[in-house]
């Protein structure tokens, strides 16, 4: 099947990233002056489509609100409040340099790039790093209670392997107290009338008018109707895919379809196999396990990560003496110990439990050990670190970190590839545009701790309300009436999708289908990947979306609140995207980052890039039919990446 | 001319309408709940204070004294008497629009409930907290029965006059109803007092509360004063129909 | 391992096909239950089981499981999120229950919470109580440098409390009054207690309040049930806080005159 795949087109000239050149400081400012702008009094003229309310759709929507734009922001749940940026705890990076110990917007930045492991564009990482301040600026006057020294100054930690303290937080819940701080705006603009919400309502497809994003089709999930709102341009910022391997710590509504909706209407789709699995999330219970929940990183600044040196070892983990356990991270990686990135982190917990010494019921799991920082520092102060992720994991297991070490493993976290987009954040659909993790942009091969705040939040605030101007400014974008035919044609589209899960009525439930194509995903296309399960794995799935067309049973009607059918979409675009993120993981022959092909590792285990062949962005192409799904009808286009900054170099971690 | 005429009415109109507003919302009315409560309670400690001069022992020379010296002072009575009926007129209705608002708040009732609070079982368990409407009316029962005999001599003319026609001194009236009357009045004595051991029990603090003073140098003492003070002037004025009955 | 130690159980599960449809309760016998399960992955259970029989699953918000979207509600043997304290549904797991029990599942019962389906309820009051003024009116780009405007880490933890409020409803759910005052009261209390929010803080608290109102939510009597049900463990000192910025904006403001 791999064969069949449309052979590639170098530096494909639909790829116009529109970065600036030259010298990266100052990239930034010169774009914007050469962006056009909109005429203030003109900007109530023009209505924009958010999808998605969460860090950078809320921010987006709030921001452009506040320019003069209409906006209208939709969300699948029942309040913009609930996106699951939410559930992000550990903070916020931002360059501020309060802790004087030698931070800089360009150590920012070199980091970034560094992490994502040389595949992230330099210009657009730069400008990240650059607007990271005003970020912290921006919430903390929106009132966003991160945490404060005795002297009334903001804190920082460090996070995620970060050598300098740059991580802003707000106790363990910092995407909680960012996002309700968008929230908060968004809804001073909804106040202000110029914010039109819509709350409960699934975009299904996108409308295209003379090939330029003019509209969504979304589906009230409260009554079933369908609806079109059209405008002159459309903000994607509908988050990660995680959700493909159905156990993930994404929420459980998260999903692919919108992305997916407009990658078929013509957005290119870049890097699906850059996915990021985190290494201290809660290990699987059992075979119920719905989700996965993750504990923060920062939970490695104090616990020591360890196995049993005999893989038989029956005792309980208390009873383990040192010298019978084996501290794999900082006996492998000298100089960062426990504090290596997620990839190497997640990596060697793999590695440790492949080779049998895994522990817990299902060997599966590592220790991570408060022991050593309980005995120095008092069990209080570990309290008031940790209390709260303590307390969630006693919670959920049953057992108390205090007294016992936690058990944990590596669980779906983050997805790096998304939409394609250029420098202004532009899909290769004009007047799409793609925000946050839902695009493909800033973090490369593998994100930081931190910087998914971060991100979300410069495309909301900082980025897309510059550039969206000169799509306004510089395009021809007549009013688009209601029953134009494009309009039309894509609400029968996704009428007739919906229909047609409503009518297949067979035996077996959609959420069988999701955990048997999310099984396929983590065995053959999770944190260890090689060719023989790839192109297994593109079968099975295949296999698996023909069964779904012909035997599920979706429950109910589609004229009523219906979360099973709500659930069905999702999988079946699942099944269509599955399949792409499994070839992109096969076509990329090469270990970088969050994305680890067995074939491709140094002696000693680790990732072994290849920039000579791999050095770009893969950016997918669906030549296909809209209203079915063909592998083989997906192109490879790649955006050469160039690094005249940060000199290509192996990660190490080692010393 | 006209307008202008209409615009001078609703300058006059809009002098108080801002606290009139104000005080209209759920917000405002538990404040003036409060309030009204707060300056009862004030009377409670004045009446009890005058009453307790019952038990002084020179044969009720005291309280008939200060009987009437509160009885002179007829100008002042009449406007205390105004003003307190006025604020237990404000209380009441308040408390019965905030009861029915909370009530339609809720239009479907669940099939189970059962509290979260420490120490607590359903969530109408035997706090006081959950019963306010209910002691309330039980005490403004009581108060009117209390009213009757006290102030509008509600059982007939032989029961306040002597055998020769003379008008009993406010001890004996006092010594007449607790002593001679039937077991009803006792009883109603008793529980009405109680009632408002319940009804202060809760409210005393919760007052405090409702004017936003929570401070956790002073809410544990305002919490242990409410309940002391519901004790006092509760179990104070059922010594009154107890005592007495059990006396005579 | 759950085979040997499973659950089995009786749920009353209410349920009601449509906003104004007559509801019902209906029980559901469920076997061998893992005790590792969540609360919500037992509904799962449940729901596939329902799709076998080709009955209709049930109806319940969920998203993120992990105790801090505030979607998930459910009133548990008449407890909101169930008998845990600091808990939400979907945190809650089965080891808390034992064999042989009967488990009564209602939705958040409020006016301004109309139930859309089963278990599933309109929350958006919530949402207009904040657009009503739960923000700082502060533009994209307006802000000066962050460490400007130091905050004492006593207000900004105790902001911080108040804002852990996660939106769930539950306060609602559990107050006899089915009284929004926690919720609001958190918002209130978080913005007035720092710099940041003083320019507004009449405007915001009379807003609020007046919008609160208008959804149909019930008055505080101060029965503290909502500090129980709350799994963020938002303090009733916040309502007393809103009370005060309440009186505070009556007496001095000057709007609204």
């Amino acid at each position: 099947m791999a064969e069949s795949h449309a052979t590639t087109t170098q530096g494909s000239s639909r790829l116009q990233s529109n970065a600036p050149t030259g010298d990266i400081t100052t990239g930034w400012d010169r774009h914007k002056f050469d962006l056009k702008l909109v005429n203030p009094s003109n900007k109530r003229k023009f209505n924009i489509i958010v999808v998605g309310t969460g860090l950078a759709g809320a921010s987006a929507a709030a921001s452009l609100a506040e320019l003069g734009y209409n906006v209208k922001s939709f969300c699948f749940q029942d309040s913009p409040r609930r996106a699951h940026s939410i559930a992000a705890q550990g903070g916020v990076n931002a360059a501020k340099n309060y802790c004087n110990d030698g931070d800089s917007v360009w150590r920012l930045f070199y980091d970034t790039v560094k992490g994502g492991d040389f595949r992230a564009r330099e210009s657009n990482v730069y400008r990240l790093a650059s607007v990271s301040t005003n970020i912290i600026d921006q919430c903390v006057a929106q009132g966003v209670p991160f945490q404060r020294d005795y002297g009334g100054l903001l804190a920082n930690r460090s996070f995620g392997g970060a050598q300098v303290s740059r991580t802003f937080y707000a106790r363990g819940q910092t995407g909680q107290q960012l996002l309700l701080g968008a929230y908060s705006a968004l809804m001073r603009q909804v106040d202000l009338g110029k914010v039109k919400l819509f709350a409960r309502r699934e975009m299904l497809d996108l409308i295209k008018v003379d090939d330029v994003a003019r509209g969504i089709v979304v589906r009230n999930l409260v009554t079933g109707e369908f609806e079109s709102h059209t405008g002159d341009a459309v903000l994607l910022a509908t988050g990660g895919y995680g959700n493909v391997f159905y156990l993930s710590t994404n929420a459980k509504g998260c999903n692919v379809t919108a992305s997916w909706r407009c990658h078929k209407r013509g957005a290119f789709f870049a890097n699906p196999c850059f996915t990021q699995i985190h290494p201290t999330c809660i290990p699987v219970s059992g075979d119920h396990q719905s989700k996965l929940t993750l504990m923060s990183e920062s939970l490695r600044n104090d616990g020591r990560v360890w196995v049993p040196k005999n893989p038989n070892d029956s005792r309980a983990a208390n009873e383990v003496p040192d010298d019978d356990r084996d501290y794999f991270l900082e006996r492998r990686y000298a100089a960062f110990g426990n504090l290596v990135p997620r990839d190497v982190a997640s990596r060697a917990a793999k590695k440790a439990c492949d080779e049998g010494f895994g522990v817990g019921e299902t060997k599966l799991a590592v220790y991570l050990d408060f022991r050593d920082t309980i005995k120095r520092d008092g069990a209080a102060v570990v309290k008031g670190k940790y209390g709260n992720l303590f307390q969630m994991y006693a919670k959920i297991t049953g057992e108390d970190p205090y007294s016992t070490p936690m058990r944990i493993y590596p669980a779906v976290h983050y997805t790096m590839g998304g939409l394609w987009v250029d420098y202004n954040l532009q899909t290769t659909i004009p007047g799409l545009y793609c925000l946050g993790e839902a695009n493909f942009s800033d973090h490369g091969a593998n994100r930081l701790g931190a910087s998914a705040l971060m991100q979300g939040l410069a495309d909301g605030y900082f980025v897309i309300p510059y550039t969206i101007g000169h799509h306004l400014a510089t395009s021809k974008l007549p009013k688009i009436a209601d029953d134009h035919p494009e309009v039309r044609g894509a609400v029968e589209a996704a009428k007739a999708r919906v229909t047609k899960l409503l009518g297949i009525q067979g035996s077996r439930s959609v959420e069988s289908f999701h955990r048997a194509l999310g099984k396929i995903m983590w065995e053959k296309c999770g944190m260890a990947r090689n060719e023989v399960g790839l192109k297994y794995a593109e079968q099975e799935i295949a296999t698996l979306r023909h069964e779904f067309w012909n035997n599920v049973r979706v429950m109910g009607t589609g004229e009523a609140f219906n979360q099973n059918l709500e659930h069905a979409g999702r999988v079946a675009d699942f099944l269509e995207f599955g399949e792409l993120l499994v070839h992109d993981a096969l076509t990329r022959e090469e270990s970088c980052g969050g994305h680890f092909r067995e074939e491709h590792q140094t002696e000693e285990s680790e990732a072994k890039r290849n920039d000579a062949d791999f050095c770009h962005a893969a950016a997918w192409e669906y030549a296909g039919g809209h209203d079915s799904f063909t592998g083989d009808k997906e192109q490879l286009h790649k955006e050469p990446l160039e690094f005249e900054n940060v000199h290509l170099t192996t990660r190490s971690y080692r010393e | 001319m006209i307008i202008q005429i209409k615009n001078d009415s609703a300058e006059k109109e809009t002098t108080l309408r801002w606290l009139l507003n104000a005080l209209s919302t759920s917000v405002g009315r538990k404040v003036v709940l409060a309030i009204t409560g707060l300056l009862l309670c004030g009377f409670l400690v004045a009446h009890l204070a005058g009453n307790l001069l019952l038990y002084v022992g020179d044969g009720g020379k005291s309280y008939n004294e200060y009987a009437h010296a509160l009885h002179e002072q007829a100008a002042l009575l009449a406007v205390a008497e105004i003003g307190l009926f006025g604020l237990l007129i404000a209380h009441i209705v308040i408390a019965l629009q905030v009861s029915s608002e909370n009530r339609a708040a809720r239009k479907v009732g669940y099939a189970v409930t059962r509290s979260k609070q420490e120490g607590r079982y359903a969530m109408e368990g035997y706090r006081p907290d959950t019963w306010m409407l209910v002691t309330g009316i039980i005490v403004l029962a009581f108060i009117i029965l209390h009213l009757m005999d006290f102030k509008f001599e509600g059982r007939g003319e032989a029961f306040y006059k002597n055998a020769d026609g003379s008008a009993v001194t406010p001890f004996e009236k006092a010594k007449n109803l607790l002593s001679t009357s039937n077991l009803i009045t006792i009883v109603g004595y008793a529980v009405g007092s109680f009632a408002l051991l319940a009804h202060l029990a809760h409210g005393f603090q919760s007052a405090f509360q409702t004017l936003g003073i929570n401070h956790p140098k002073y809410t544990p003492l305002i919490k242990l004063v409410g309940l002391v003070f519901a004790i006092a002037i509760g179990v104070g004025f059922a010594t009154f129909p107890l005592i007495w009955s059990m006396s005579h | 391992m759950s085979s040997s130690r499973g659950l089995n159980l009786t749920l009353k599960i209410w349920r009601q096909p449509g906003p104004n449809a007559r509801g019902e309760f209906r029980t559901y016998e469920m076997k061998n239950i893992s005790p590792d399960m969540s609360f919500l992955e037992m509904l799962d259970v449940l729901n596939e089981q329902l799709i076998q029989t080709k009955e209709e699953p049930v109806a319940f918000d969920h998203d993120c499981r992990e105790g801090i979207c505030g979607m998930c509600s459910l009133m548990i043997n008449g407890q909101a999120h169930g008998p845990d304290r600091a808990t939400t549904t979907c945190q809650l797991h089965m080891r808390r229950f034992s064999d042989g029990d009967t488990i009564v599942i209602e939705p958040w019962r409020a006016s301004a919470f109309p139930v859309i389906r089963d278990l599933a309820t309109d929350r958006a009051a919530f949402d207009r109580i904040i657009t009503a003024g739960g923000y700082v009116s502060v533009n994209t780009g307006n802000a000066q440098d962050a460490n400007c405007l130091p905050v004492g880490r006593d207000r900004q933890e105790k902001s911080m409390a108040a804002a852990a409020c996660i939106g769930c409803g539950a306060c609602v759910a559990a107050c006899k009054n089915a009284s929004a005052m926690l919720f609001v009261s958190a918002k209130v209390s978080q913005l007035a207690l720092l710099p940041q929010g003083e320019p507004e803080r009449a405007r915001r608290v009379t807003r609020m309040v007046a919008q609160m109102d208008k959804e149909g939510f019930g008055g505080c009597t101060n029965t503290y049930e909502c500090e129980a049900a709350c799994p963020a463990e938002v303090s009733v000192s916040n309502i007393a806080r809103l009370n005060r910025e309440y009186l505070r904006a009556v007496v001095v403001s000057e709007e609204g005159v």
